[in-house]
């Protein structure tokens, strides 16, 4: 009888063994719309002191926004948004988006995009021309953001300018990154002049400019080899950091959306959780210790060693779920 | 008979009277042809006015004459033998006996004698003056009546012709515009009575192809041979007539012109023809038949194609100088703008576009045309050019564009 009262008194230690906390975590992390795709990456995830933030989707809302409309003639104005944005709905670049919700959609025809210079069509039947200002034979602006020209029945009409849409509530969590010890880096595509507006108006201290898909590995190599543990967020992590967060990655976490405020809760939850399992493990081996030998010395009986069991496993689910 | 006519001695007391009687002729000549249309009212028919018009004009000149021949003044009696026989020529095309016209020169010769009695007891005229006077009014009249009788004698002849012949003839006379009662004489021995309403139909024929008298009969005039051949017939008959041309030649183009009066039948066969003309510079629609009534302003706005083009070149100089699809866009927006005056909205919406892409088309109208638009003359004028010609540069037509670039490089 002794013996089982030992062993149903010792049983809270055995619970210590089962991946509370990682399920608890999980769980928690799911309202927050993150999902944890292995203990791996949650585990990962704590040790993680830099996070390389891709411009699209993180700090920004990953779209563009138009930033000025600068006629020629004042009385242009509107022809401008008019003429600009109904050929602006018949790309896909981001610039063209933003340039789009300018207007309604009209009648076009005759579309030709020229890759990385602009895009031509006819809207109403008048020629359009939307492009790179130097394209359209028009002078080149130098401003923040980019600046397109626009052109109908080939004379100029003005000038668009687009910039990063920031999140309103971007500068807030690269606060909170830093205050979990995880130091942003902004990694963007665009020029150094825009890449540092941006990083300086969410108060992001260093950044990458002009880097492409192709030079993200290096970078991350580089980041990785000067001993830091790097995260990867954005549309398209780089997949040999040590954690990477996105919108449908296969492993690290999935973010329903790639906002740095929910990378820095996804991080800070997985610090939290690594110290619930601590705070778990120990306690239901304290528990188990301290039932073991009360059972060894006969002041347990069966019934009693139940009934603290009982009471151990519940404490020790407490403290996990208080993680 | 003219010897006698032209060799009037009378004596001296006689050419008094006759002198005397000069101012009076008009009076005497309304007298005259009060009493003739009232002894023979069948006279005339219905021309009734015109033919009192016809006997007024007759014996005023013939009065004139007799006191000019009288008082031994050298006058031609031509233009007085021509109305009378005018007047004889007229009974017999209408078909009428001799007997209504002796009728009326015997009124007449009775209302001069009346009034010659007058005068002469008013004179106290001797008895053989007065005499003398009457012989040589009856040899005058006599010879008048022979007047009357030569040309009673040409329209017996004239209806006895082939009616083909004359219904030719009067087509002829109402394409000219010739004078009504002219009209009325030819109508008569065509045997086609004129109605109040005729309808004018050009028809474009294939090559070598025309249409025969028979294929239309009683119901239309036509002159066959030539392309477009003009068909006339009463307006109430136009469907008829029209179905009988196109049965006989169906692969023609018939172009019918609204009701006219007779008396606007050269100006209908000018319309009609213009109307052909316009389906072949594709203005009009190319239909079997055309319905000129649906195409007025098309046919009235193309009435001058010179004029037309020289305002072109003047008042759409800014257009010109535009690129093609400018000009054609430009200048059908602001052609809606002029015929409606309507919203930016709704000139959109009739055209097919944005409301956006009518402002931003005003602005550049307004900046090519700038004050001009301003001026009702101007815009009045700029209207019709553009509605003449809209429709032509659509349908191809690129002469515009072409005068105006040789004349900028002159």
């Amino acid at each position: 009888m002794r013996g089982l009262a030992l062993l149903l008194a010792a049983l809270p230690a055995a619970i210590a063994l089962l991946p509370l906390t990682w399920w608890i975590a999980r769980r928690r992390s799911l309202g927050e719309g993150i999902t944890w795709l292995s203990r791996g990456a949650l585990t990962a995830a704590r040790r993680v002191d830099l996070v390389l933030l891709d411009r699209w989707g993180t700090v920004t809302t990953g779209e563009l926004k138009v930033a000025s409309v600068e006629p020629l003639d004042p009385d242009h104005d509107r022809n401008l948004r008019w003429f600009a944005g109904a050929l602006g709905h018949a790309a896909e670049d981001p610039v063209a988006r933003a340039v789009a919700r300018l207007s309604t959609r009209g009648k076009l025809s005759g579309v030709e995009q020229y890759d990385g210079v602009g895009i031509s069509g006819s809207v109403d039947r008048h020629p359009v021309r939307l492009g790179r200002p130097d394209w359209l034979g028009m002078e080149v602006r130098d401003g923040l953001g980019v600046t397109v020209g626009v052109q109908v029945d080939a004379r100029p009409i003005g000038y668009i300018t687009v910039a990063d849409d920031v999140r309103l509530d971007a500068a807030e969590g690269v606060r909170r990154l830093r205050e979990i010890g995880v130091e942003p880096v902004l990694v963007s595509d665009d020029t150094e002049k825009n890449t540092r507006h941006l990083a300086e108006s969410c108060g992001i201290e260093r950044w990458h400019a002009a880097i492409g898909p192709a030079d993200r590995d290096a970078l991350t190599a580089e980041h990785r080899d000067r001993g830091a543990v790097v995260a990867s967020a954005g549309r398209k992590p780089v997949p040999s950091a040590d954690l990477v967060l996105g919108l449908d990655v296969e492993d690290g976490a999935r973010l329903t959306d790639l906002d740095v405020g929910r990378i820095a809760t996804a991080l800070a939850l997985s610090r939290r959780c690594a110290r619930a399992a601590a705070r778990t493990r120990g306690f239901a081996l304290a528990w188990g210790a301290l039932g073991a030998v009360l059972a060894a010395l006969g002041t347990l009986g069966v019934a009693g060693a139940a009934v603290a069991a009982l009471a151990g496993c519940a404490a020790v689910g407490a403290v996990a779920w208080r993680a | 008979m003219t010897e006698t006519h032209s060799t009037m001695t009378l004596p001296g007391s006689a050419l008094w009277m006759i002198n005397s009687l000069e101012p009076h002729a008009r009076a005497v000549a309304e007298r005259v042809t009060e009493r003739v249309v009232g002894t023979v009212p069948e006279l005339g028919g219905r021309g009734r006015e015109r033919f009192a018009h016809l006997v007024l004009t007759a014996s005023h000149n013939a009065i004139r004459l007799f006191i000019d021949r009288a008082l031994g003044r050298e006058t031609p009696s031509t233009a007085v033998d021509d109305l009378f026989r005018k007047l004889g020529y007229r009974e017999a095309a209408r078909g009428r006996d001799r007997d209504g016209i002796d009728n009326a020169v015997q009124a007449a010769v009775a209302e001069i004698s009346d009034d010659l009695r007058v005068r002469a007891a008013e004179n106290e005229l001797s008895a053989g003056a007065l005499n003398a006077i009457n012989r040589a009014v009856t040899a005058f009249i006599d010879h008048l009546t022979d007047q009357i009788a030569i040309g009673y004698a040409s329209g017996v002849q004239a209806r006895d012709q082939d009616v083909g012949v004359a219904r030719a003839r009067l087509l002829e006379r109402l394409l000219a515009g010739g004078e009504a009662d002219d009209v009325d004489v030819q109508a008569a021995v065509a045997q086609w009575e004129v109605p109040d309403r005729v309808s004018v139909l050009a028809v474009r024929l294939a090559d070598d192809q025309t249409i025969q008298a028979d294929v239309v009969g009683d119901l239309a005039l036509t002159r066959p041979g030539g392309s477009p051949q003009v068909v006339l017939c009463a307006t109430d008959d136009v469907d008829e007539v029209v179905a009988r041309v196109r049965s006989a030649q169906p692969r023609s183009r018939v172009a019918v012109c609204w009701p006219v009066p007779a008396s606007d039948v050269p100006a209908a066969w000018r319309w009609v023809n213009r109307a052909l003309e316009l389906v072949h510079s594709r203005v009009i629609p190319r239909r079997p038949v055309i319905d000129c009534s649906r195409y007025r302003t098309e046919i009235w706005l193309h009435a001058e194609p010179v004029m037309r083009r020289q305002l072109a070149q003047e008042l759409l100089e800014p257009l010109f100088a535009e690129t093609e699809n400018s000009r054609e866009i430009l200048s059908e927006t602001l052609l809606v703008w002029l015929e409606t005056r309507d919203s930016a909205p709704a000139i959109a919406a009739k055209l097919g576009v944005h409301p956006q892409t009518v402002r931003y088309r005003w602005k550049r109208i307004n900046e090519l045309f700038g004050d001009a638009l301003h001026d009702p003359e101007f815009v009045t004028q700029l209207l019709l050019v553009l509605k003449a010609s809209v429709p032509l540069w659509l349908a191809g037509d690129q002469s515009d564009f072409q005068l105006y670039k040789s004349n900028q490089e002159k």
